[in-house]
């Protein structure tokens, strides 16, 4: 009777892991998820040749989404100019995926100012600002803050700086900090090619 | 007999690089002092309408990364320490650029210290 008893313990004990494992395996990537599978809205949207812009004018590639602004001249440029380097180390055809740039200080940044710092980095870059409302609504989605610092025209910006890898179908697919090495965000985009 | 030259911070700036962005510039550059401690508490450039002093300051929250620039009104130079102004950490600040700056180029910046005075630092320009 014991054996049997220890058998049936052992073989219950092992169910419950077994369940445990099953659990984790099953809203992990729920977890995840919730942190990467947001879609970028349809929101109407201006790009840095002052032409009208909306997401899905890209849809059917990948892409890079980074929110900064113009004045800044460490955090903003280094990040731009990482992810060049990441883009131009692709193989040709995923070269073509572009890095998306919006602006969180549109009032300095307008679409000529976005289309000359843009172009200091490389070719395939895309500026975007547009109305307060539309802005808004792509902060909030991707939980996206800033703030102003300091007063009189040389203030500086406070911003979430995470760089998004977005898929061909418009959904978030990963997530990197601005600190990321090049090589590393190589693979990110290689992710959503 | 007092040692005057022993008194004073033997301070010396070095590797000063210069970005440029649309209308303002960033300043990286090395100060070596091997001498008392001092303190940086402003620059100037015949290229910008001003120059401050800055710092870069990230953080994470729930998966996310932010970043902070804050002006700084100085920075210690604590006394035989190599400071770096780095990306991502305490930069110069160049704003409301004269003219444009070009890859390759140079121009002068002046740092002033507490103990140094101002001192002449020549900027190469490079891309980002």
């Amino acid at each position: 009777m014991r054996g049997r008893a220890r058998l049936l313990l052992a073989t219950l004990g092992a169910a419950a892991a077994a369940g445990v494992v099953l659990l984790i395996a099953t809203f992990l990537p729920l977890v995840h998820d919730a942190m990467t599978s947001k879609h970028i809205p349809r929101v109407a949207l201006i790009d840095d040749r002052s032409e009208a812009f909306s997401f899905d004018r890209l849809r059917g590639s990948g892409y890079a989404l980074y929110f900064g602004y113009t004045h800044c001249p460490d955090v903003c440029p280094i990040t731009l100019a990482k992810l060049e380097r990441s883009q131009r180390a692709l193989p040709a055809d995923e070269r073509k995926m572009p890095i998306v740039f919006v602006t969180v200080d549109p009032s300095r940044d307008t679409p000529a100012v976005l289309h000359r710092y843009l172009g200091l980095f490389g070719t395939n870059l895309i500026g975007i600002t547009g109305s307060p409302s539309s802005l808004k609504s792509l902060y909030q989605t991707l939980g996206i803050w800033s703030v102003r610092i300091g007063r009189g025209p040389n203030y500086e910006m406070g911003h979430t700086s995470t760089v998004f890898f977005v898929d061909r179908w418009g959904y978030v697919h990963s997530i990197h900090d601005e600190t990321d090495d090049s090589s590393t965000l190589a693979q990110a985009f290689m992710g959503v090619s | 007999m007092i040692p005057v030259l022993a008194m004073v911070a033997a301070l010396s700036v070095s590797a000063a690089t210069s970005h440029p962005a649309v209308d303002t510039a960033v300043v990286y550059l090395q100060i070596d002092n091997r001498g008392n401690s001092d303190t940086l508490v402003g620059a100037r450039s015949p290229v910008a309408q001003s120059a401050s002093l800055h710092r870069s300051m990230t953080s994470k929250m729930n998966g996310m990364s932010s970043t902070m620039m804050m002006p700084e009104a100085s920075i210690m130079i604590p006394a035989h320490t190599v400071v770096l102004l780095q990306p991502g950490a305490y930069h110069i600040m160049l704003e409301q650029l004269k003219q444009p700056l070009a890859a390759g180029e140079h121009f002068r910046l002046q740092l002033h210290f507490v103990r140094a005075g101002w001192i002449d630092v020549p900027v190469i320009v490079k891309p980002f």
